[in-house]
């Protein structure tokens, strides 16, 4: 809503187009990391392009979910009061969680 | 106009069609949307597991590899699939194309074996490669009896 609803329908659009390859790279990576252990797997992501391609993954996905779920809520939730304060946990979780995603992934990556 | 705010006629809803294929999957779309948001924090419990430590990480692996996570996975890689080739006939929608009924139901059809033929042929493919490992890891690895899911 703050965002404008041309630029929020522009993003959900936009980033449901970046995120086609990058699902379908996240999904033949894990069947190829299935059986990795931590070692394994931190090895795996230090390399800088799977560290880019999974940091790109999390924002991409993230920032799609956060749009895409204010949408549901504001068709299910009628109350006014309600509706702004659930969108606004919403998107302190996402924004939250998706933060502790990437730092994650810094600090395997490249610390 | 009269002030009649109480005593409009409601448009039908929901319950009032018999279902369709093309609402009860734009319905899914919804659905699937919801769980891959809450998948979000399976993501993060992994990466951030990886991050914390070999201990940390391996609390999730064992989750990830019990019946519930791999169930989970299972669940996850189908709402993956459906919201990815759905998404893509609703993007193919936005640029006015397939909008009449019989292409968006043939549309709805090839999005539904897609789904359900990417869905088997990566657990397929990822049930081939575990065993291979198993059968490698066996002799060495006692972790990898494959009873260790409880």
């Amino acid at each position: 809503m703050s965002l404008g609803a041309a630029k929020h329908w522009l993003v959900l659009r936009v980033t449901a187009i970046a995120a086609i390859p990058l699902c379908v790279w996240l999904v033949w990576s894990m069947v190829s990391l299935a059986d990795a252990d931590h070692a394994a797997f931190t090895g795996w992501l230090k390399n800088p392009l799977h560290a880019v391609l999974m940091i790109l993954f999390v924002t991409v996905n993230f920032w799609h979910a956060m749009l895409g779920t204010h949408e549901i809520i504001e068709d299910y939730v009628h109350d006014k009061t309600l509706l702004n304060l659930s969108l606004k946990l919403k998107c302190a979780a996402f924004g939250i969680i998706g933060a502790v995603c990437v730092l994650a992934v810094v600090k395997v990556a490249f610390l | 106009m009269t002030d009649n705010t109480t005593n409009r006629p409601l448009s039908p809803h929901l319950q009032i069609y018999r279902p369709q294929l093309t609402s009860m999957m734009s319905i899914l779309h919804r659905i699937t949307g919801a769980a891959l948001s809450a998948g979000g924090l399976m993501l993060a419990w992994w990466l951030v597991s990886a991050a914390m430590g070999e201990q940390a990480y391996d609390v999730f692996r064992k989750f990830a590899g019990s019946p519930l996570g791999l169930f989970m996975l299972f669940g996850w890689s189908f709402c993956l699939y459906y919201h990815l080739f759905n998404g893509i006939r609703h993007l193919v929608w936005d640029t006015v194309h397939l909008l009449d009924i019989g292409n968006a139901y043939r549309a709805g059809y090839i999005v539904l074996a897609l789904t359900a033929f990417a869905t088997a042929g990566t657990w397929w493919h990822a049930c081939r490669l575990h065993s291979a490992s198993v059968s490698q890891a066996m002799p060495a690895d006692p972790d990898f009896s494959g009873k260790d899911g409880e």
